[in-house]
């Protein structure tokens, strides 16, 4: 592994690793406030089932967001001891959205994901990957404004596979399935990550639509998927 | 020692909320603040005696904050209290002033006694001020006796009257 996948990894572990114990100091102050209305209650005062309600809903959601981290952390392990493998764009993009939910609420911006309803399966290495989408995503986290909005798009077109990412006004708005590719030069900060992309037999590039720039990173599907 | 006033900050909202209102039933008078911008404008609102305060935050972060009401109000005393946390930067934020350097999660009684800690280290130092100040005004130098008040809000009632009247 090159030296900055192995630190973005890290970064990557770090990042899941902060948002589960956020999520377990709230689970820890959530079941000790259950014990303080037990305990401290006035006399023979009943505490009120909505209260008790409130708390154990809070309760629960953490347990399920730290469900969704673990799994997150769950798919980055099997994706290093598993390299070069098959993966789903839907499943890529899924576990992206995850591992990447702190790096976008530091930003102040919404980070989604935009699911494919025919979702399209690509061979390559899983982490090289990973490496060149989180980069995009973060160029475009970087520039956004606090409230902003970056959106994944993964889909099938064709032979390929697309993972569309678009920003700001283009992020709402979803481009045809075969955009018009060449909306201009990549910049220096992700033409630095096209020679990573050549072995996998992927590319870079922006496709253009009606003024709305999304940025694709292109892969040619599993051969058995190849129509 | 009812009612000493402390700030909460943290972007979690959930986990600040939950906390606030087992302070609250410690007798702890808690208002809450989401990141550093509401954090500093809360501080200009109202000084809080102690600040709980998180490392890593949207927009302006722990070390910014402290940094900032520090510099502006030294009396606050600001407690961290993260999930991150590096030995490097214990030593930054205490350097920076914090009173105290705390990891999430954390025991709720270990942190109401490290709270009240601070407090009484805030009293402690408004009183060494209080009492320079007096021994600056005996030698008849009521400038600088001034200044050091000036510095500082006066908790024990010393600006009150000559001999230090107690409210």
């Amino acid at each position: 592994m090159e030296p900055r996948e192995v630190a973005l990894i890290g970064r990557l572990i770090a990042g899941t690793t902060h948002e589960i114990k956020n999520i377990l100091a709230i689970i820890k102050e959530s079941s000790g406030l259950l014990q303080d209305i037990l305990r401290l209650k006035k006399g023979n005062a009943v505490p009120k089932a909505e209260q008790i309600e409130k708390v154990t809903t809070r309760i629960q959601a953490q347990v399920a967001r730290g469900n969704d981290q673990l799994a997150a952390l769950n798919w980055l392990a099997h994706s290093m001891s598993d390299r070069s493998s098959s993966v789903g764009v839907n499943e890529l993009s899924s576990g992206i959205f995850n591992l990447m939910q702190r790096f976008a609420r530091l930003k102040q911006v919404e980070l989604e994901v935009q699911p494919t309803d025919a979702d399209a399966t690509v061979e390559a290495d899983v982490v090289r990957l990973l490496f060149v989408l989180v980069t995009c995503i973060e160029y475009y986290l970087d520039r956004e404004p606090p409230k902003g909005r970056v959106v994944l798009r993964p889909r099938g077109s064709g032979e390929e596979a697309i993972l569309g990412i678009a920003a700001g006004s283009a992020a709402g708005h979803q481009n045809a399935e075969k955009p018009e590719v060449g909306g201009g030069p990549l910049p220096p900060e992700l033409a630095d990550l096209e020679p990573l992309l050549g072995p996998l037999g992927g590319r870079l590039a922006f496709a253009e639509k009606g003024g709305n720039a999304e940025l694709h990173l292109i892969l040619p599907l599993r051969r058995d998927e190849s129509r | 020692m009812k009612n000493f006033k402390v700030l909460l900050v943290d972007d979690e909202q959930e986990f600040i909320e939950t906390l606030s209102e087992r302070l609250k039933m410690r007798d702890l008078d808690t208002k809450l603040a989401l990141d550093g911008e509401q954090a500093l404008e809360a501080v200009r609102d109202d000084e809080p005696d102690v600040m709980l305060l998180d490392l890593k935050m949207p927009g302006m972060d722990g070390m910014e904050v402290l940094r900032k009401v520090k510099k502006a109000f030294p009396g606050v005393q600001v407690v961290m209290l993260t999930g991150h946390g590096t030995d490097k930067d214990e030593e930054q934020a205490r350097r920076l002033g914090a009173y105290a350097y705390l990891q999430k999660p954390v025991d709720l009684e270990h942190l109401v006694v490290t709270l009240r800690d601070a407090f009484k280290n805030k009293i402690a130092r408004k009183f060494e001020s209080g009492m320079m100040a007096a021994t600056f005004a005996e030698a008849g130098d009521v400038k600088t006796a001034r200044e050091i008040m000036d510095k500082e809000d006066d908790p024990l009632g010393q600006k009150k009257g000559k001999k230090g009247r107690k409210k």
